[in-house]
């Protein structure tokens, strides 16, 4: 849904990119449930029948369903077990009446469909809820985040603005014979810019990604940093703030104009002090202030073509909070060949909302 | 193909380089790169030192072969396809989907990678990139030091860490 960010101004809102975890119906799998008999030994039967068949991976699932068909009494089913997967590789058709069990007071059993796992969204829930009563604890978040209105038109105008940054930095890459690729890295709390890169990958390392580049600035404003990414369009909060003041954080292609200007893209990319990577087995440990945030802990990025799993990986060792991209790419690992940031085993988790100006950024790559 | 005695020699060499990392403070993983069977780059991670958390062993080795090609007048793009890269521990996604981008054929390392990330085997999986050939593994090459010199480094604290782990 649009949102009027100032008269005549619609921003479109960034679409979240999630997972199918989240976005597709919870799967079903068959289970055997049986009719209570006499209602009054409801609940000697849910004991029972739980002892014996204690269901570890189905806890989301309410043991009793209680329903009124038409005008008819209240009828009761328990859940009993999972019916065998239907691969049809075991001849056990998994009846339990037929394995020799019985409960007094429950009726025939039979085959019913439920959610083999929890809902997370309440569209999901109420998918569920029509074969099983089912537990669901909404995320409030989240359902705001699917209802895609949950930016107030003055972060769409921020969001806006830093990728409006990361196309200049693109522009520069494309023009000085790079991937037209940019990339920005922001603090949301100080509403600051604390690095900028873009695509270096002709200049010598095709690993100079922007995304990558951008990290390093970001590590460099911290008083790190690795490669010797010099040049104009590349910048870092340190070295803004030492220029002179009358420029806006907006503006920063100048800031590095104290650099000399690299003759050759190849000089462009040289390791920073090359000394210090001959590994010395001294010993000696450097004990290094930690007064700055760790790594990009707490800043988002915008950058305007989909990272690549090189980079959506960098990302996630960088901590970074939120990613925001322009046009999708084919090899991009953030929702269209992969999607890193949905995988369940990493480490840390970012948030990912694309086609921020996308009209713009999808024109770049051509 | 290098044979085994060659293999134990460059692991060898990227175990050195691990030590070195956590005499630093570093996480212990070192890399060595081999071109016509000479190691003609090597490195460790720099994470803590540089601040970028991208830094991995890998990532150094492949910026001084880089270098090294330029300064001995080689053709990257001739290096690369038949180039060998010993590393301690298995690369991660980053460095994996990296080694693929430069279309490294021959990935050899030591220990499994921790800490439940998904990483390289699972990389060459074509899915991943569209760019870049898929790489051949050799797993295991003196696995157990290589990934007792990390235990011994998570065991300590990582500097950097805004909650460091106590010592489990
Ligand atoms: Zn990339
Ligand atoms: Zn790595």
């Amino acid at each position: 849904a649009p949102s009027t960010s100032s008269p005549g101004v619609t921003i479109p809102h960034p679409v979240p990119v999630l997972s199918q975890d989240i976005l597709a119906p919870v799967p079903l799998i068959n289970v055997y449930v049986a009719p209570v008999l006499d209602k009054k030994q409801t609940s000697r039967l849910i004991k029972e029948v739980s002892s014996k068949f204690p269901l570890p991976d189905l806890l989301h699932l309410k043991r009793v369903k209680s329903q009124k068909s038409g005008n008819k009494e209240t009828t009761i089913q328990i859940l009993l077990c999972k019916a065998p997967s239907e691969d049809g590789r075991s001849a056990d058709s998994g009846d339990p009446t037929e394995n020799g069990f019985h409960f007094d007071g429950l009726g025939k059993p039979f085959l019913t469909k439920v959610a083999v796992r929890p809902a997370i969204t309440r569209r999901q829930y109420e998918h569920c809820a029509q074969y099983w009563p089912t537990a669901f604890h909404e995320d409030k978040a989240l359902e705001r985040r699917l209802k895609g209105d949950f930016f107030t038109s003055e972060e769409l105008q921020s969001i806006q603005k830093y990728m409006q940054r990361a196309l200049q930095a693109a522009q520069h890459a494309k023009h000085t014979g790079m991937e037209p690729v940019g990339a920005v890295v922001v603090d949301p709390v100080v509403d600051e810019v604390i690095g900028v890169g873009h695509d270096l990958r002709h200049a010598g390392n095709p690993l100079h990604h922007a995304v990558m580049v951008a990290v390093d600035t970001v590590a460099s404003s911290q008083g790190g940093g690795y490669w010797d990414h010099s040049g104009p369009g590349l910048y870092w909060k340190e070295e803004q703030s030492e220029s002179s003041n009358d420029e806006t954080k907006d503006v920063a292609d100048d800031s590095s104009s104290k650099r000399t200007e690299p003759e050759t893209a190849e000089k462009d990319i040289h390791l920073k002090d090359f000394d210090k990577r001959t590994c010395d087995i001294s010993g000696k440990t450097e004990e290094q202030p930690n007064d700055g945030p760790y790594l990009c802990t707490g800043y988002d990025l915008y950058v305007t073509r989909e990272p690549c799993i090189m980079c959506a990986m960098a990302l996630v060792h960088s901590r970074i909070r939120r990613v925001f991209y322009g046009a999708p790419h084919p090899s991009g690992a953030l929702g269209t060949r992969y999607s890193l940031h949905t995988q369940p085993n990493i480490n840390h988790r970012y948030e990912v909302f694309k086609h921020v100006m996308l009209e713009e950024c999808s024109t770049l790559e051509t | 193909m290098a044979d085994q005695g060659e293999i134990e020699k460059y692991m060898y060499s990227a175990l050195d380089l691990a030590r070195a990392a956590l005499a630093k403070g570093e996480v212990p993983v070192g890399c060595v790169m081999v071109y016509q069977g000479q190691a003609v780059a090597q490195g460790h991670n720099r994470v803590n030192e540089s601040k970028n958390a991208t830094v991995h062993a890998e990532m150094v080795a492949v910026g001084q072969l880089l270098e090294w090609c330029m300064k001995v007048g080689l053709d990257k793009n001739e290096v690369l396809p038949i180039v060998q890269l010993y590393v301690t521990c298995e690369p991660c996604i980053m460095c994996a989907g990296a080694l693929r981008l430069l279309s490294i054929p021959l990935i050899v390392f030591g220990c499994p990678h921790m800490g439940g990330v998904a990483a390289a085997q699972e990389i060459h999986v074509e899915r991943f990139n569209s760019k870049g050939q898929p790489f051949k593994c050799i797993a295991g090459i003196f696995a157990e030091p290589c990934a007792a010199l990390l235990k011994q480094f998570y065991g300590q604290q990582n500097p950097n860490a805004p909650n460091p782990k106590k010592k489990a």
